[in-house]
C-alpha cells in the first residue's frame, strides 16, 4: 500500500483534495444553541410533571387511554306538509301494504318525507329468531312494501334495513323473514358486529346518556323510519313504536330491564325519527315479547304512521292492545315529560279506509 | 483578505455552482400553470381527505350477506380416524341431547347443534324481555335444543327447569291462561298451531315448530309422548294428586299459596281447590314433613281459628266449626303427614259429605300418601321458592299457583 507523501513526520495523511474548513466562533455558537435546545426540549418533554403545559411524562398509563369522542344522532324529523295533515295516520282495509299506502298518504305522502337520492334507514323488529306467525318480529311482507316505496315512489338512494338483536343476527333476520323481504324489496340489511358501535350521546337522557349504539349503517343516513309490531310486552305492557329503539342500543343493555319504563322514554329524546309506522295487522296479545304461540296473535285491520309516536303508541295501546287507557305505560307519560311528544292524540290523528 | 473560490464540482450536468441556483432567467406561462394546477389538485385533493375522516360507506365494512347463503368453510380438518376392523359393526356417533331424550333425534329427525344452556346469568341472551317472567318463578336453567328434518321443517325445544314443581305450574297458568289444557299422564299441556306448551314436574317446556304443517305437528306429538315418559322422575306433589286426580276438581280451580295461608304466618305450602265455579268455598290439603309436623299444624289451626270459628263437632284428628257471624262451615283434618280441611261452606250437611270425600281420599294408598308412614315430601323441597313480586306485595295469599287467573 502506497502512501502520498508527507511534508514531515508530524504531519496528518490526507487526501490531495481536501480543504480545510475551519468552523467560526458563529457556527460553533449557531450548533451548541441548537444541541442544547434539542436536549433541553426532548428533556422537559418527557420529564416537566403531568400537569405542566406540553408535558408528555405518563407515570400512571392513564393519560394514554384512548379518550371516547360520543357523537350525536341528528334530528331526522322532517315538518308535515301543513298543519292541516294529522299527526298520526290509520290505514285500514286491504292489504297490509295498501293499508300502509292509505297511511302515509293521509300524513302528505312519502315522497313530502323521503326525498330522492335520500339514503333511508329502516329498523324493523328483528328481536327473536321466531316464525313471523308468532307475532314477535315485524312482518316481512309490510318491511317489503316499505321499502319498495322508499326505492320506486321516492328514489331514494339506498334503503338501510339494521337491528341488533341479542340472539344470533344472522339467525334471527332469517328465521323472521326480513333479510329475504329486505332484499327482495331492493334494500340491504346491515347485521351488527363487535366494530359497528360507537358511543352515543344524547343529550337528557338518564340512563343512556353516552352508551353504545349501533353505529354503522347510521353513516350519511337522511331519514329514519321506524318499522314495528304492536305486543304484549312482560316488563312494561306494551311494546311499539318507541321500544322499537331499544334494538339499536349495544352493551349490556338487559341491565336497563330494572327500570324499563325510564329508558323507553330515554329512547324517545335519542331517536327523533322521520316517521314511525307500527303494524296493526298481527297484534301479539299476550305472552309478549317473544310469544311461541300463534293464537296469541289477533288479527288486526290498522296500520299507523305518525310523525308523533307519543301519541300513536297511545292509540295503538288502547285500540289495537285493546287495553284501558287508563293503565297506559308509564313510559309514555314520561316520555310526553321529556318532549317527545302528546299522549292525546284526539284532533290529531285521521282514519282512512 | 481574498474570497476564497471553491471548486466547481465535478458533475457539470446540473447545477454545478454547488447551491441552488436558477439558472433560467424566465420560466414559460405554461409550466407555472401546470404547477400551479399539480399545486391545487394536491390541496383539493388534501383537503377532501381531511374532510372524508371516518365518513366511510359502511357498506365497505358491513358483513357480507351473502355469506348466509354460501357453505361454511372448513377450518379444521379432522385428523385421520383410527383403523376399524371392517368386519366390526360401525357404532354410530350421535350427539349428546341430554335433558332430551335420545329418541327424539329418530326418523330423520337430527340435531342442529349441540344442546344449548342458559342460567339466570345469560337467558335474557335467549329471551331478552322475557328472562324476567321465568327469573320470577324459580327459573334454573333453560336447555334449548333445534331438530331440523331433511325437508327444512324444524322443531325448537324449550326446556325450562324452574327449581320446584309449584313455580312451574304458577309459570304455566300464567302462560296458558285460559286456552284449553290436555293431560297425557303428569304431563300438562296446551296445544298451539305450531306446537304446544306445556309442563312437567318442575320443567316448562315450550315446542315451536316452523309451521303449522303435517310434519311438524307429527313430531310435536313424538316430542309429547317422549316427554310424557319421563313423568316418573319428577312426579307431581300429592296434595296436587289429591285435588286432581282424587277430587277431580278441574286444574283452574286449583291455587298453590307458598306462604301466609289463610294470613298465618306459620301457615306455609298449602294447596287449595275450590269446589264449585261460583262462591268462595274451597278445600285444602297440606302436606306436612312429618306426622308430627302434620299434627303442630293441626292444633296451630285450631287455635289460631277460636276467635271467628265455633266448634261444632270436636274430636282428635278431625273438627268442624261455624263461623260465628256468617254462618258458613269450615272443617280441620289430619291424616298422617297431611292436613286437610274445607273452607267457607254455605251448606253444613254438604260440607261434612265433601270433608268425608278428602278425607277417604286422603287415607287410601292410590295417590301415593299413605298416612302414618314416613311421607317423603321431596317433591316439595325448602326452601321456598322466590314469590311473584306482584302477587306478594298487593294480597297476603301468593297463590301463583293459580290455573284460572287471567293477566290484567
Amino acid at each position: 500500500m502506497s502512501r502520498e507523501p508527507t511534508d514531515g513526520p508530524d504531519k496528518p495523511i490526507q487526501h490531495p483534495e481536501y480543504e480545510k474548513s475551519p468552523m467560526d466562533r458563529r457556527t460553533f455558537l449557531r450548533r451548541i444553541a441548537s444541541a442544547t435546545g434539542l436536549v433541553g426540549t426532548t428533556g422537559y418533554l418527557s420529564l416537566a410533571p403531568e400537569d405542566w403545559p406540553f408535558s408528555l411524562k405518563d407515570r400512571t398509563g392513564l393519560r394514554s387511554i384512548p379518550k371516547i369522542r360520543p357523537f350525536r344522532l341528528t334530528d331526522f324529523q322532517v315538518a308535515k306538509p301543513s298543519p292541516s295533515h294529522p299527526d298520526v295516520a290509520v290505514g285500514r282495509g286491504g292489504s297490509p301494504t295498501e293499508m300502509l299506502r292509505k297511511a302515509l298518504d293521509t300524513l302528505g305522502g312519502l315522497q313530502h318525507y323521503v326525498k330522492p337520492g335520500d339514503i333511508v334507514l329502516v329498523k324493523p323488529n328483528a328481536a327473536f329468531d321466531r316464525a313471523p306467525a308468532l307475532g314477535a318480529t315485524t312482518q316481512p311482507e309490510l318491511l317489503e312494501g316499505l321499502v319498495r316505496m322508499l326505492l320506486v315512489d321516492c328514489r331514494a338512494q339506498e334503503v338501510r334495513v339494521a337491528d341488533n338483536p341479542i340472539e344470533s343476527p344472522p339467525d334471527c333476520f332469517e328465521k323472521t323473514g326480513i333479510r329475504r323481504a329486505a332484499e327482495k324489496g331492493g334494500g340491504r340489511v346491515y347485521l351488527p358486529d363487535s366494530n359497528a358501535f360507537k358511543v352515543l350521546n344524547t343529550p337528557g337522557a338518564k340512563l343512556i346518556e353516552n352508551w353504545p349504539f349501533f353505529h354503522r349503517p347510521f353513516l350519511n343516513v337522511d331519514k329514519v323510519i321506524g318499522l314495528t309490531l304492536v305486543k304484549d310486552h312482560n316488563l312494561c305492557h306494551a311494546s311499539m313504536g318507541i321500544k322499537n329503539w331499544y334494538g339499536l342500543l349495544g352493551g349490556v343493555r338487559n341491565q336497563f330491564h330494572q327500570d324499563i319504563n325510564e329508558i323507553i322514554s330515554d329512547l324517545a329524546i335519542m331517536m327523533k325519527p322521520t316517521l314511525t309506522v307500527l303494524d296493526g295487522t298481527r297484534i301479539l296479545m299476550r305472552n309478549g315479547p317473544t310469544g311461541g304461540d300463534p293464537s296469541d296473535v289477533a288479527p288486526g285491520d290498522a296500520v299507523l304512521a305518525a310523525v308523533d309516536p307519543v301519541a300513536q303508541d297511545c292509540w295503538a295501546f288502547e285500540h289495537l292492545l285493546r287495553r284501558d287507557p287508563n293503565d297506559q305505560p308509564e313510559y309514555l307519560a314520561m316520555a310526553e315529560e321529556k318532549g317527545s311528544g302528546q299522549r292525546d292524540w284526539r284532533g290529531r290523528l285521521q282514519e282512512v279506509t | 483578505m481574498a474570497k476564497k473560490v471553491r471548486p466547481r464540482r465535478k458533475n457539470p450536468v446540473f447545477n454545478d455552482f454547488g447551491r441552488r441556483k436558477l439558472l433560467r432567467k424566465s420560466i414559460p406561462t405554461v409550466e407555472i400553470g401546470a404547477s400551479l394546477a399539480c399545486l391545487a389538485f394536491l390541496v383539493v385533493a388534501g383537503g377532501w381527505t381531511l374532510s372524508q375522516r371516518d365518513n366511510y360507506d359502511p357498506g365497505e365494512r358491513d358483513l357480507d350477506i351473502a355469506l348466509l347463503d354460501t357453505e361454511p368453510k372448513q377450518l379444521y380438518t379432522r385428523p385421520l380416524a383410527r383403523w376399524r376392523d371392517p368386519s366390526q359393526p360401525i357404532a354410530e356417533t350421535r350427539l349428546d341431547i341430554a335433558p332430551f331424550p335420545d329418541e327424539l333425534v329418530e326418523g330423520g329427525w337430527a340435531p342442529a347443534s349441540r344442546v344449548q344452556t342458559f342460567t339466570n346469568d345469560n337467558l335474557y341472551e335467549k329471551i331478552n324481555g322475557q328472562a324476567e317472567q321465568y327469573v320470577k318463578f324459580g327459573f334454573r336453567e333453560l336447555s334449548f335444543l333445534i331438530l331440523e328434518e331433511p325437508s327444512g321443517e324444524s322443531v325448537d325445544l324449550f326446556l325450562y327447569d324452574q327449581a320446584r314443581f309449584e313455580n312451574a305450574l304458577g309459570l304455566f297458568a300464567e302462560q296458558r291462561g285460559s286456552k284449553p289444557l290436555l293431560t297425557r299422564g303428569d304431563l300438562l299441556y296446551t296445544p298451539t298451531g305450531i306446537g304446544a306448551i306445556g309442563m312437567l314436574g318442575h320443567h316448562v317446556f315450550h315446542l315451536i315448530g316452523s309451521g303449522a304443517n303435517d310434519v311438524v305437528m307429527s313430531k310435536t306429538e313424538q316430542v309429547l309422548d317422549s316427554l310424557s315418559g319421563l313423568a316418573e322422575a319428577s312426579p307431581a306433589p300429592a296434595p296436587f294428586k289429591v285435588l286432581t286426580q282424587g277430587l277431580g276438581l278441574p286444574l283452574d280451580r286449583v291455587h298453590y299459596t307458598p306462604i301466609n295461608a289463610f294470613q298465618l304466618g306459620f301457615a306455609q305450602r298449602f294447596w287449595f281447590g275450590r269446589t264449585t265455579d261460583e262462591g268462595t268455598s274451597r278445600v285444602f290439603v297440606h302436606w306436612a314433613e312429618s306426622d308430627d309436623a302434620a299434627s303442630t299444624m293441626f292444633q296451630k289451626l285450631h287455635d289460631a281459628q277460636q276467635g271467628e270459628l265455633e266448634l261444632v263437632t270436636p274430636g282428635e284428628s278431625e273438627r268442624h266449626y261455624r263461623h260465628a257471624f256468617l254462618g258458613t262451615h269450615y272443617a280441620l283434618g289430619v291424616a298422617g303427614p297431611l292436613v286437610y280441611g274445607l273452607e267457607d261452606h254455605p251448606d253444613p250437611d254438604q260440607a261434612v259429605t265433601e270433608v268425608a270425600r278428602l278425607k277417604e281420599i286422603v287415607t287410601t294408598s292410590e295417590l301415593g300418601v299413605r298416612p302414618g308412614v314416613p311421607s317423603s315430601p321431596s317433591v316439595v323441597p325448602t326452601p321456598a321458592p322466590p314469590a311473584p313480586v306482584a302477587s306478594q306485595s298487593d294480597e297476603s295469599e301468593g297463590d301463583y299457583g293459580d290455573y284460572g287467573e287471567e293477566e290484567g
